[in-house]
């Protein structure tokens, strides 16, 4: 089942072209990942999918709904969509619970139903022990664990990580992956932008980005061993 | 509502965190608050000392007569406050009871006062002197006898308790400076509404010299009748200033009048200035935090805050922040006045 | 090469026979280097003729056993104790390759494209290794071993383009 299905899509900012046709599906269970020099249009990709920013032209659909029909691309965000960045990803005046409450908060559910979710997700990603800690007091892999668990709250089925592993070293990017890789075989759909081919080695499918356009994608797609 | 609960939380932990921005914030907006309160409260204190502090003024008199240095009209506000007189030539010749008596008739009872330099046991300092026969029923509720007598001759004195703190006992004398004098002490008197004065009540000429007219000298009345405004024109007319019991217990007279409203205008001012200040203090001060939370705000929003929840988020710390500093400022700026 | 220092290091342990030899090595290796029966008797043989082992008779099922000696245990801790060598290694195809297609009248370009595509294959195949490999860190850092050396081909790949790419443009 796809869960997010580009067609076409073309992004400009004035008269420089981030992405210039591109079209891309990400089925549920299936880990994307995203390579190319840097300027080639990855970060503009991963927005695009996401709803964080809309295309030029082309279509882009979450969940069977075209973006373009939707009006509070926010509320899309809070349901549907998580987010995971390189770093600076959580509040740091919040503790790593209340972070995973803050989607399910600002969706209007009530902050201890909030707070249970948020402390089961941590526990899924096993984060549970630095539930009331804050962002400052944890490693860079704790951090990315919780706002992996963040991006999950809520039955979010797509994941979109720019460069989650920027920041940790290279045994800790491979925990962050295979917890990645684990969400993803429960049926999580994650794209995910990264220059290192180590971590692009955990993906079913790696995409090559040149000039805001794929440059080899069904080549390099790998049969499932599952 | 949870999503507000959210915010109030970020700004909260924010304002916790980020101590030096807070504080600039704080004071920002609670010093302006406070300087508009502590002036509210002293205004509100000053106007009921003015009734309050008749009993020390007057003690039981009907009204109190000013001498002035010359005897041109005077001018002044009922509560016997904003005293102002063209001058003249002075006269050489002193106000006497007999002349004050045709004027307004009743009991009168000499009073003065001034300051003088007196030797404590840590040095000289500055010390009130008021002079008036406090025997005399006319000055009940001037002070209170606390321990000893009054005065009832001359070189004697009562003293006020800061004194006794500052090591005066009873039956000690005091060496006075200007005029160089020394007194005894017979008892402890206490002034009904400043604590803390330093001050010696002794009889008339009993310590100070004679002191000339306009000079905080006159007389304490005791009339038949209260004494009206009227009285007080006629009074000003003939060159003295009066303060007048019935005038000043008659709240009328008090709180309305030109310079009420004149003051009236001057705290409207006061207060647009200061509101004025905290607006333009406290805007860029917001706005540098701002510039600092970008990036949160951003994460936020990738979260899936809508632009409503953001400002909401915004908002939120707007209202801890001066909710905070004007409370703190509130009740600092009030403080004194409790 | 280090098979036979494989073999000494595995004989450190204690006693051991052929089959066991070749079990051991695969699973402290992972699948990487196959070896096969005829190859751990050879290089017994050599490593008994070296002085290396010594045939330590037979075990309660009639399987000759053999032992590290002396010199074998100083021969490994020398092993153990001298770096790799950059030159000691195999002349590297792939770098041969690119450089002859960037000195002729190939599209470079294609050539690395090409060897991309493979090399991220055969990355895919390692890391999918690696999440079988749930047991045995000795095998796990075998696998990485080899993750590394695929990433830093593919990074000196990207390297390469970049750089032909300036040359022409």
């Amino acid at each position: 089942m796809t869960v997010v299905s580009l067609r076409d899509v073309t992004r400009e900012h004035g008269e420089v072209r981030a992405l210039g046709g591109v079209s891309l599906d990400v089925s549920a269970g299936e880990l994307v990942a995203v390579m190319g020099p840097s300027g080639s249009g990855k970060s503009t990709l991963l927005n695009v999918a996401g709803g964080l920013d809309r295309p030029t032209s082309g279509t882009v659909t979450i969940e069977g709904e075209d973006l373009a029909a939707v009006k509070d691309l926010a509320a899309l965000r809070r349901t549907s969509v998580g987010y995971v960045f390189q770093d600076l990803n959580l509040i740091p005046s919040l503790t790593a619970a209340e972070n995973v409450m803050l989607p399910r908060e600002l969706d209007g559910v009530r902050t201890g139903r909030a707070r249970d979710e948020a402390l089961a997700v941590l526990a899924e990603v096993g984060a549970a022990e630095v539930a009331d800690r804050f962002p400052e007091e944890l490693s860079g892999g704790q951090r990315q664990r919780v706002a992996i668990a963040r991006a999950l709250t809520g039955e979010r089925r797509l994941l979109l990580a720019d460069e989650p592993t920027g920041a940790l070293d290279t045994a800790t990017g491979d925990e962050i992956l295979q917890l990645l890789r684990t969400r993803c075989d429960e049926g999580a759909a994650v794209l995910l932008v990264t220059h290192e081919p180590r971590y692009a080695g955990w993906a079913d499918r790696v995409i090559y980005l040149r000039d805001g356009r794929i440059v080899e994608s069904g080549a390099v797609r790998m049969e499932s061993a599952r | 509502m949870s999503a507000f609960r959210a915010a109030l939380r970020i700004s909260r932990r924010d304002a916790l965190r980020a101590k030096g921005r807070t504080a600039l914030i704080m004071v920002m907006i609670g010093l302006p608050v406070l300087v508009i309160t502590a002036m509210f409260t002293g205004s509100a204190t000053t106007n009921v000392t003015m009734r309050e502090k008749l009993g020390s003024v007057l003690g039981a008199a009907d009204a109190r007569i000013v001498t002035r240095p010359f005897r041109t009209r005077v001018e002044q506000n009922p509560d016997g406050t904003g005293i102002g007189q063209p001058s003249a030539k002075r006269r050489e010749r002193p106000w006497t009871p007999g002349e004050i008596g045709a004027l307004l008739p009743g009991r009168l009872l000499r009073y003065q006062a001034n300051v003088v330099e007196a030797r404590l046991a840590d040095g000289f300092d500055r010390v009130d002197v008021m002079e008036a026969d406090l025997r005399d029923p006319m000055t009940g509720g001037m002070r209170r006898l606390v321990e000893g007598r009054f005065a009832t001759a001359p070189g004697e004195v009562t003293v006020s308790p800061e004194l006794v703190d500052r090591g005066v006992r009873i039956g000690d004398t005091i060496t006075v400076w200007r005029p160089d004098r020394t007194v005894r002490v017979v008892g402890v008197a206490e002034h009904p509404n400043r604590p803390g004065v330093l001050e010696m009540v002794a009889l008339p000429e009993g310590l100070l010299p004679h002191q000339n007219d306009g000079n905080d000298s006159g007389w304490l009345i005791d009339t038949a009748a209260p004494v009206q405004w009227s009285d007080v024109r006629r009074l000003n007319k003939a060159g003295l200033a009066v303060q007048s019991r019935a005038v000043i217990e008659s709240s009328d007279a008090v709180s309305s009048g030109p310079m009420d409203m004149h003051r009236l205008v001057q705290v409207g001012v006061s207060v647009l200035l200061v509101v004025t200040e905290t607006v333009l203090l406290a805007g860029p001060a917001f706005a540098v935090g701002l510039r600092r939370r970008r990036r949160e705000l951003a994460v936020i929003a990738a979260q899936g805050a809508s632009a409503r929840q953001l400002k909401a988020i915004v908002l939120a710390d707007g209202l801890v922040l001066g909710g905070a500093a004007a409370l703190l400022g509130g009740r600092s700026g009030s403080a004194p006045g409790c | 090469m280090s098979i036979r220092h494989g073999l000494l290091a595995l004989l450190s342990g204690g006693p051991r026979y052929g089959y066991q030899l070749r079990v051991e090595f695969e699973a402290s290796t992972g699948a990487t280097w196959p070896l096969n029966i005829g190859q751990v008797y050879t290089t017994l043989s050599r490593l008994e003729r070296d002085g290396l082992v010594a045939p330590g008779g037979a075990d309660e099922q009639g399987r000759a056993v053999y032992t590290i000696t002396e010199a074998g245990r100083e021969e490994l801790e020398r092993w153990f104790s001298t770096p790799v060598a950059q030159t000691d290694r195999p002349r590297d195809e792939l770098a041969i390759k690119i450089a002859m297609a960037v000195a002729g009248d190939v599209d470079v370009a294609e050539v690395i494209q090409t060897q991309r595509v493979a090399t991220m294959r055969a990355l895919q195949e390692l890391t999918r290794a690696k999440r079988a490999a749930t047991a045995g860190l000795a095998r796990r850092l075998v696998l990485d071993a080899q993750i590394f050396k695929a990433e830093a081909e593919q990074r000196w790949l990207d390297h390469c383009e970049a750089v032909s790419k300036e040359k022409t443009s």
